[in-house]
């Protein structure tokens, strides 16, 4: 009995086996069969990499310790260069007539490749010039399309090649194989490259961002703009250098940023404002007036900005330490004061108070927010002279 | 695995927007009808998709409360001052007028805001931000590309220009696979702004080997009604880019006909993809970089018959054809001219 189920175990995991060895087969053909860019997909998709533990530990050493500071990573690139023009001189030599131009147009993304790593000791740093250098015509020397052999190989190979395993196609198989083990050393300088990109992604992320913050801050938490405001301090920032702007522009000490090339396409991203015009802008408030009789002296009123600024400090993606002034007129329904006064408006972060004189007596128009604030702080004031006069008793 | 970013036009686009253009694009994604995509399962694909409509929901809510305060409060503020008949009661009674939920409001404002003011530079930021956090885990061996329509046209070429010549740079992603651009308003847009929108024909925007460029292939999807495409149409010269554009034929454009019709929404994206002209030539360049692959004679003639079936049977009166057809006379020189042409043919497809 203890023989039979033995006998049944060894024949389950000889089946086992088998079913293994035979999956690995199977995966083995469908990794290394197809037309050559529908090959070199599979075979660097995730199922054939997992089964290449040769592929696989040389794309780990040549990625690994990249991010070890200065120092590491030249010695790095040093030895990555080298490593990888050894295993070029290694590669085998195509055999089949008429195929050298393809494999010469590989073998040379391998070395400028190899190049690339040589000559750019901070990509960083040198993708950043590079795309304030870009223009229509002038490309930046280090992308990474430079090392592109999945999109443009399949110009160099022709894909009807090699389709069965016949004598007669024995030479083209053996142009694909060199192919492919020179494409596997350009996927190697690939994944390098992506390697000393990830830092510059990584500062994207954090700059778009910040960006979107800054915008959102720009448009929501300094004073509301109409649509007119909107359109109009756009305009103003493409010319931020004109007549109207440039004088508060250095009254405010604030950048004035635009750059574009010469048929006016934008250049780069542009710094989100730290100051912009006010006007035509009529809002609501609540207005003192001393020469109003008692019981009647706070009342609604319009306020209207003719035109004026506001100016703030960036702390962050936080709008900060947001000032304004402008010339400003209030309208209220007043019964012994005039109904319209001329004066200014001053902001300060999120509170604005205007002064306006109603035919020679002043009047004070608070935002709502402020007034808002004033009677809370009113009622906390009662609220503790309450809690005073109650413990004096 | 690849990345497809797809980017919406004007119009109402909330979260699931691109539902029914991916279920559409999965449905014809099939190694039956299309051979040549066998070794190529969908799953290696990732559409992403992308939204900035709330940046102008939002600031139309913000404009909605403000006119609503001011209609409420003016009211409190009984003055027969005659100044406040003046340009002072104008501009208040402008600003006290609450957003309409009509065409021009809910498309056209889209197009005016993004053009003419910081709304516009919110929504680039917006986009990128959206990209990057997407392609957070790209590999050396992933790519990535775009399909973008009608306004998001427009969007997508600025964030291009701007993400390819910004730092830090989106270059650090490489370039797109191929950017396809379905009804592009990128010309006529740039012709519409108040400002100087730059020139679409000398930007980086362009297909090129290499290098250069911003990707590898460009799309470009219009059809003979749709007068978001037909207006000013894009329509590069032949000095666009590095000059070898057309030479190495990366440029792909396509334009359905008249004829084309399988429902009103002929702007709309799905209607565009739903030709097999469109969706075959989407998927050549998902699967392979260089679009040698694609469907047979025998199999794209399979699916026209089939699509000519649907257009046949499309609810389209004749009299919707005459006036639609109409649109393409109108004069087009002024914005007035072009909006009111829109709001003609948003009044048709309702």
């Amino acid at each position: 009995m203890r023989s039979f189920r033995n006998r049944a175990l060894c024949w389950a995991l000889v089946s086992s086996l088998n079913a293994i060895a035979g999956a690995a087969g199977a995966q083995e053909v469908a990794c290394e069969s197809g037309a050559f860019y529908a090959r070199l997909v599979k075979r660097y998709g995730e199922t054939c990499m997992r089964d290449n533990p040769a592929l696989q530990s040389r794309i780990e050493q040549a990625t690994q310790g990249l991010y070890g500071g200065e120092a590491a990573t030249k010695a790095w690139l040093e030895a990555i260069r080298d490593a990888l023009r050894a295993q070029t001189a290694a590669l085998p030599a195509p055999v089949a007539p008429g195929s050298d131009r393809y494999i010469a147009g590989l073998r040379k993304r391998l070395r400028d490749a190899i190049d690339f790593l040589a000559d750019h000791r901070e990509p960083g740093a040198a993708l950043q010039a590079c795309a304030r250098l870009r223009t229509p015509t002038t490309s930046c020397p280090i992308d990474l399309d430079n090392f592109a052999p999945l999109e443009d190989s399949g110009d160099l190979i022709e894909e009807n090649g090699c389709r069965d395993a016949s004598e007669a196609n024995a030479a083209c198989r053996t142009v694909y194989e060199t192919a492919v083990e020179i494409a596997d050393s350009t996927l190697v300088a690939r994944y390098t490259v992506d390697a000393l990109h990830k830092p510059e992604r990584e500062k994207f992320r954090a700059a778009m961002t910040r960006l979107g913050e800054r915008w959102h801050a720009y448009l929501y938490d300094t004073g509301f703009q109409y649509w007119w405001e909107l359109a109009g301090n756009r305009y103003l920032e493409e010319h931020c250098d004109n007549i109207f702007n440039w004088p508060m522009t250095r009254l405010l000490r604030k950048k004035c940023e635009h750059r574009t090339d010469t048929s006016g396409n934008p250049i780069g991203w542009r710094a989100v404002p730290e100051y912009h015009v006010v006007y035509l802008h009529p809002d609501v408030g609540a207005q003192y007036n001393t020469e109003e009789p008692h019981g009647d002296r706070l009342k609604p009123s319009l306020v209207f900005q003719w035109l004026g600024y506001e100016w703030w400090q960036w702390r962050g993606s936080k709008i900060s330490k947001l000032r304004g002034v402008s010339f400003a007129t209030t309208v209220s329904d007043n019964k012994v004061a005039r109904t319209l006064g001329h004066g200014l408006q001053i902001r300060i972060n999120e509170y604005a108070v205007s002064i306006t004189s109603h035919g020679g007596k002043p009047a004070l128009t608070l935002s709502l927010n402020l007034a808002d604030k004033l009677s809370d702080l009113d009622e906390e004031w009662a609220n503790r002279l309450k809690r005073i006069s109650s413990q004096e008793r | 695995m690849h990345y497809v970013f797809l980017i919406h036009g004007m119009g109402s686009s909330s979260t699931g927007w691109s539902k029914n253009a991916k279920k559409l694009i999965e449905d014809h994604y099939d190694k039956k009808a299309y051979a040549f995509l066998a070794d190529f399962p969908l799953s290696d694909i990732k559409f992403v998709e992308i939204n900035y409509n709330d940046i102008f929901d939002a600031y139309l809510d913000e404009a909605k409360q403000h006119a609503a305060d001011l209609g409420s409060w003016g009211k409190l503020v009984k003055t027969k001052d005659p100044t406040m008949s003046g340009v002072l009661g104008r501009i208040v009674g402008i600003a006290a007028k609450e957003p309409a939920k009509s065409f021009l409001i809910t498309h056209l404002a889209d197009v005016a805001f993004f053009m003419a003011t910081d709304l516009g530079w919110q929504v680039r930021a917006r986009i990128a931000e959206q990209m990057g956090a997407a392609l957070k885990d790209l590999k050396a061996k992933d790519s990535w590309s775009i399909i973008a329509h009608s306004l998001g046209t427009r969007v997508a070429t600025e964030v291009l220009q701007i993400g390819f010549t910004g730092a830090p740079s989106l270059a650090s992603f490489g370039k797109a696979r191929f950017v396809m651009m379905v009804a592009n308003t990128s010309y006529l847009l740039q012709e519409l702004s108040p400002y100087n929108a730059g020139d679409v024909y000398t930007n980086i925007v362009y297909p090129a080997r290499k290098a250069m460029g911003v990707c590898h292939r460009y799309i470009n999807v219009s059809h003979e009604l749709d007068p978001f495409s037909f207006i000013k149409r894009f329509d590069p010269p032949s000095t666009w880019g590095n000059g070898e554009v057309f030479t190495q034929k990366l440029y792909h454009p396509i334009l359905l006909q008249a004829k084309d019709l399988t429902s009103k929404e002929v702007h709309s994206l799905e209607h565009y993809l739903r030709h097999p002209q469109v969706h075959t030539t989407l998927f050549r360049f998902l699967v392979d970089p260089a679009g040698r692959l694609g469907p047979t004679e025998r199999e794209m003639k399979a699916q026209m018959d089939i699509y000519t079936n649907e257009t046949l049977a499309a609810q389209i009166t004749a009299a919707w054809r005459t006036s639609i057809a109409a649109l393409r006379d109108g004069k087009f020189e002024t914005a007035k001219e072009i909006f009111d042409t829109w709001e003609k043919f948003g009044a048709l497809v309702s």
